[in-house]
């Protein structure tokens, strides 16, 4: 089966990451395809590359990168929800004259890994997909 | 093929979180995509059809979340189908259908179980 994944629970303060991640593996290792996970609302917040977890500590960001690299997954974050909470890549920094004035920087706080596209994206993919499901 | 069907379930009351106006956001690209787009208010998400909400401030600065509902009478202009609410969360509230800024269908749970066992696909907000 083909799963289309949306995220909109936020970094470290919501088990979102946790859980969503923990099915995407099953899901991979049982055979079944991931179209894509889409990061909606306070979910964006978890392709921050600045996030600095403790040692014993879930590190979210790291984890999605590596389950992405693994699998080929695409991690699509939501521009515009991105942008009202300041994830974005460098291009969008300098798009919208932040950069150097800006606590982001000129890196961009989006991890490479993750892509930015909007609620067309999600709904495209889940279009193309048999089940949609959803991590608050 | 007929257009497929999409539900969008609102569970969180306006204007203490983003939850509705991001919802109605992709209800909104939702519709663009002529699925067949319904909506159900569940929860505390009643309180986003409350009649008479009133963001302004008497200094005129902006609310920490601009007034978005009335946005909910336009959907049918948009092509959505029907906005359904949970009647029991209505009644746990203190509320009634003449409270709400929109004609709504009220369902129980017996038809909620039949309404998103008949989607293609169910948004949770």
């Amino acid at each position: 089966m083909n799963f289309n994944i949306l995220v909109t629970g936020a970094l470290y303060s919501s088990q979102s990451a946790y859980s969503a991640l923990r099915f995407c593996r099953a899901a991979a290792a049982a055979g079944h395809s991931i179209s894509q996970v889409f990061f909606y609302q306070d979910g964006v917040t978890q392709a921050n590359q600045y996030s600095l977890p403790l040692d014993d500590e879930f590190d979210a960001v790291s984890s999605w990168v590596e389950f992405s690299e693994q699998t080929s997954t695409p991690l699509v974050v939501c521009v515009s929800a991105g942008e009202r909470r300041g994830l974005m890549s460098e291009e969008q920094v300098l798009e919208n004259h932040l950069g150097a004035h800006s606590a982001v920087g000129s890196n961009g706080s989006l991890h490479s890994r993750f892509t930015v596209a909007g609620l067309g994206a999600l709904h495209q993919a889940s279009l193309e997909s048999e089940r949609m499901v959803t991590f608050k | 093929m007929s257009a497929q069907k999409y539900l969008y379930v609102i569970t969180k009351a306006p204007y203490s979180n983003a939850t509705g106006i991001e919802a109605l956001d992709a209800i909104l690209i939702g519709a663009s995509f002529e699925l067949d787009v319904s909506v159900l208010f569940l929860h505390d998400g009643v309180f986003q059809l409350k009649a008479n909400q009133n963001c302004a401030l008497s200094d005129s600065s902006l609310p920490a979340i601009k007034q978005f509902t009335k946005t909910y009478k336009a959907l049918e202009d948009f092509g959505v189908d029907e906005l359904y609410v949970q009647e029991q969360s209505l009644a746990a509230r203190g509320l009634g259908e003449s409270d709400l800024l929109a004609p709504v269908k009220l369902v129980n749970n017996q038809s909620i179980k039949a309404l998103i066992a008949e989607q293609d696909q169910v948004f949770t907000f």
